[in-house]
């Protein structure tokens, strides 16, 4: 049996390493291993003021900022016991679906390399900066930054755009959906796919999935107690996955898939099983991403309040769910004396599809098994920083 | 004229700096070639670098990155800190290990504790219009409008909490409110017309300290910062 080692795999989200085990060019197994270092924010949080825990956790991750800064806030508002305001809560829900279709077209633009002929890769890439350009100056002007939010708090917003803004970000919107529909069409253009497009068509992998909502997450849709977690050394007990920083999850103890594809089947009428099913379901995932942000923009009633008042913080425990560009993502925290931050543990959803993509690898060629590592969208800065539960 | 080449790394980074880095590259591509894992196949092109772009911190537990970055030192002519974890340390300031699967990954560094730095960019993350402008001003060789950068690559650290003590108590602020505005996490917060640090949400990036006019003066023109 031969070994196929990449040592750094290129374009995707963070550090990590590849080794394929191939007989006759068809990959056997597969082992993905992170290498980033971990900085441990669940222990940078504890004896903090919940306010701090909120900006540093948006920080775990530069491309599904606000996914962490929402499950946070949305976790420690279980634990006191409030919620945003309709206005809170729809503002929320749009940095969430801006960051989304933020991430994704990040995540095309990197599997281009793999899945798009050469020579149109770079009308792509011009058509997929634009959309990105046009949907982060969204974020600037709702969120206050483009990357890092720091409008998004517990709460609600932390200060909220003049209706002015609102007006011109409506006038603007049909140039935001067109931008996206221009790249759209080059995505799904099947003339200009390369013969790993190809592949990924024919291979066929229903598996078990796991999603808590469509737009936003509901940590009602989740069982707590049924996430298990282990050391990726633990899961995987070849000499190579010693070197590995991140942790794997489970749900019930079984695999489970998590992300676009989970949430178009669970939620809507998507029925392609393919692996090429996943990067079809994100295009998808997109565009209804933006649709729903229209809508969004048209239902804010400036003259109502955008953040609870009267916020205390006090003992209490509470669990955040939300669905993150890549799946679902669960924040839970523990609030102490003086409501400060006394646990707080997070499982990010690459731990639940590094098992998954390893699994899908199986039976593939050493080029498409690279692809399908891509497709996942794994995220290293985001799975490196989570602790073990007990 | 030929482009610059320019390399980036990113260690232990959030990749907002990165998204910043790419966003920035459609009006510098005609200048520069950027070699980002973003966009290539296989590992780094060139054996030499004009540029190289250093995102993140340095994990002092993990020796394999304190080699890569000397490495990329002896690549690169001019290496530049990119983003507030690399040049000043930011959020990573905060970090204190003992979190499972390497509880030992303890201390992080900004690039500068491990290897010189030429330029420090700091923000969290800097804005794309940075990055144009620092290479506008690199290219055209004009060493006054990146003094400001080439001081702070000697600087370790900096917060909100400098900028109360350098500008405010010591009475230069005039109250122009950039440091508010410059904010990334909304930690400050003008009261009477002068600035006010929300403890809780300072993350420690230096933002603040490099856009107060008085203070990038302070620095500029007294060389150290006390």
């Amino acid at each position: 049996m031969g070994e196929v080692t990449l040592d750094k795999v290129c374009r995707i989200a963070g550090e990590a390493k590849l080794i394929l085990y191939e007989e006759d060019g068809v990959v056997q197994d597969a082992l993905f291993i992170a290498t980033a270092p971990v900085r441990g924010f669940e222990k940078m949080v504890v004896g903090k003021n919940p306010l701090f825990a909120v900006e540093a956790v948006m920080r775990i991750c530069g491309l599904c900022h606000a996914s962490h800064g929402i499950a946070a806030s949305e976790a420690i508002e279980h634990a006191i016991g409030i919620a945003p305001p309709r206005n809170g809560r729809l503002m929320r829900e749009a940095l969430g679906l801006i960051n989304r279709a933020q991430s994704h077209a990040l995540l095309f633009l990197m599997v281009a390399g793999d899945l798009i002929k050469e020579e149109k890769r770079n009308d792509v890439l011009f058509k997929l900066m634009d959309f990105h350009a046009k949907i982060s100056d969204y974020l600037l002007k709702l969120g206050g930054a483009a990357t890092h939010p720091p409008n998004l708090t517990i709460g609600g917003m932390l200060s909220v755009p003049k209706w002015s803004v609102f007006n011109n970000l409506k006038a603007r919107f049909k140039d935001l959906a067109a931008s996206w529909e221009a790249a759209e069409e080059l995505l799904i253009d099947e003339d200009i796919q390369t013969e790993i497009a190809d592949e990924l068509r024919e291979a066929k992998r229903p598996f078990k999935y796991l999603a808590s909502g469509f737009f936003y997450g509901d940590r009602y849709n989740i069982e707590w107690d049924k996430v298990s977690s282990v050391p990726y050394y633990e899961f995987r007990k070849e000499e190579a996955a010693r070197e590995s920083t991140t942790l794997v999850s489970f749900y019930s103890g079984e695999k489970v898939e998590t992300g676009p594809r989970a949430r178009m089947i669970t939620y809507r009428e998507f029925r392609d099983e393919s692996l090429y099913g996943l990067h079809l379901a994100r295009i998808e995932d997109t565009r209804l991403a933006i649709q729903r942000l229209g809508e969004i923009l048209d239902e804010i009633r400036m003259e109502e309040p955008f953040r609870a008042g009267d916020i205390t913080f006090r003992p209490g425990k509470g669990v955040g769910v939300y669905e993150a560009p890549r799946g679902t993502l669960i924040h839970y925290v523990e609030l102490g004396e003086e409501g400060r931050v006394l646990k707080s543990r997070i499982v990010v959803p690459t731990m639940f599809n590094i098992p998954v993509m390893e699994e899908m690898a199986k039976g593939l060629s050493v080029k498409a098994a690279e692809a399908v590592m891509r497709l996942y969208d794994p995220c290293i800065p985001c799975t490196t920083h989570v602790v073990r539960l007990r | 004229m030929e482009k610059l080449k320019v390399l980036h790394v990113d260690f232990a980074g959030c990749e907002g700096c990165n998204v910043s880095i790419i966003r920035a590259y459609p009006k510098l591509m005609d200048s520069i070639e950027l070699d980002i894992s973003y966009l290539r196949d296989g590992p780094p092109k060139y054996d030499e670098y004009d540029v190289a772009l250093i995102t993140g911190g340095a994990c002092m537990n993990e020796p394999r990155v304190l080699e890569e970055l000397k490495e990329i030192r002896e690549k690169a002519k001019v290496v530049v800190a990119f983003g507030s974890c690399a040049s000043l340390g930011g959020i990573l300031r905060f970090a204190r290990g003992g979190q499972e699967p390497r509880p030992d990954h303890r201390n992080f560094q900004p690039i500068n504790s491990v290897i010189p730095v030429d330029y420090s960019i700091p923000g969290c993350p800097p804005t794309p219009q940075m990055l144009q402008s620092f290479f506008k001003f690199f290219m055209a060789g004009n060493e006054s409008r990146l003094r400001l950068f080439k001081v702070t690559a000697g600087l370790k650290k900096l917060s909100g909490f400098d900028l109360i003590d350098d500008v405010v108590l010591t009475g230069l602020c005039i109250g122009c409110g950039a440091c508010e505005l410059s904010c990334p996490t909304g930690a400050i917060r003008l009261v009477e017309k002068r600035p006010t640090l929300i403890q809780e949400r300072c993350i420690r990036c230096g933002t603040c300290y490099i856009r107060c006019p008085r203070a990038s003066q302070l620095i500029c023109l007294g060389g150290e910062k006390p």
